[in-house]
């Protein structure tokens, strides 16, 4: 169980969910909408993706409203910040290390 | 199995840094948002100075609300916040705060007709702002 492989987060792993922490680890907050452009996926997509990751509490979803503009906006949670980052680690781990043939 | 992970794990990564570097280069509104504050905080303290008695103070603040009244419809209209954007902003407001209370009381009690004194106050005063928003334009 030494293999970083080991450390990879399940729910992370999924290459949607991941290029949504990866956008969110950089930003305090972002709209729902930007998420969905800069990842590249539909609202119905996105929407549940970020279910998923609201779920294992590494996303918070907040609404309200700019003028009489609905607004939906993503961050991470401390927990999902601390998760993305032990995440990265192991996918470093990975990287660095030489594959055997 | 070994030279899949370790494809999959540095093309991961490689996404992370072009999906960190896009969110970065949209949250570059805040840059323009610190210069155009700091170019008011000159001007309006500058004001002071310029037009002594209450029409130097009726300038100062109508043209502090317009500037700041717009900036913070820019502000809630902008799709993302960089990380840490909340705790530079504190540090940046609480400085100008600081500063301006600083100019505004020597200059109303000691150097009430000096435009040397506003002149160097604004700039003073202009300082936080414009420096993070230099800081920020090369983040």
């Amino acid at each position: 169980m030494s293999h970083p492989r080991h450390q990879i987060d399940d729910v992370i792993h999924s290459p949607v969910r991941f290029a949504v922490m990866a956008t969110l680890a950089a930003a305090d907050k972002a709209e729902f909408a930007y998420v969905r452009d800069t990842v590249e996926v539909t609202d119905s997509t996105l929407s549940k993706q970020v279910a998923t990751l609201e779920n294992a509490g590494y996303v918070q979803v907040t609404k309200g409203y700019v003028g009489k503009r609905p607004r939906t906006w993503l961050s991470l949670t401390k927990e999902g910040r601390a998760a993305f980052a032990a995440h990265c680690a192991a996918l470093r781990a990975i990287a660095d290390s030489v594959p055997t043939l | 199995m070994p030279e899949e992970d370790h494809l999959s794990a540095t093309q991961a990564l490689a996404r992370a840094e072009v999906l960190d570097g896009l969110v970065r280069r949209r949250a570059r509104w805040y840059a323009r948002y610190l210069l155009i504050m700091g170019a008011m905080a000159f001007v309006s303290t500058f004001a002071i100075g310029l037009f002594p008695g209450p029409a130097g103070a009726a300038v100062s603040a109508v043209l502090a609300c317009a500037v700041a009244g717009c900036l913070v419809v820019y502000a809630l209209r902008q799709p993302v916040n960089r990380r840490g954007l909340a705790v530079h902003h504190g540090v940046v407001h609480g400085l100008w705060v600081i500063l301006y209370l600083i100019v505004l009381t020597l200059g109303l009690n000691r150097f009430g007709g000096s435009l040397a004194w506003w002149l160097l106050g604004a700039f003073v005063v202009a300082l936080p702002h414009l420096i993070g928003g230099l800081l920020e334009a090369r983040r």
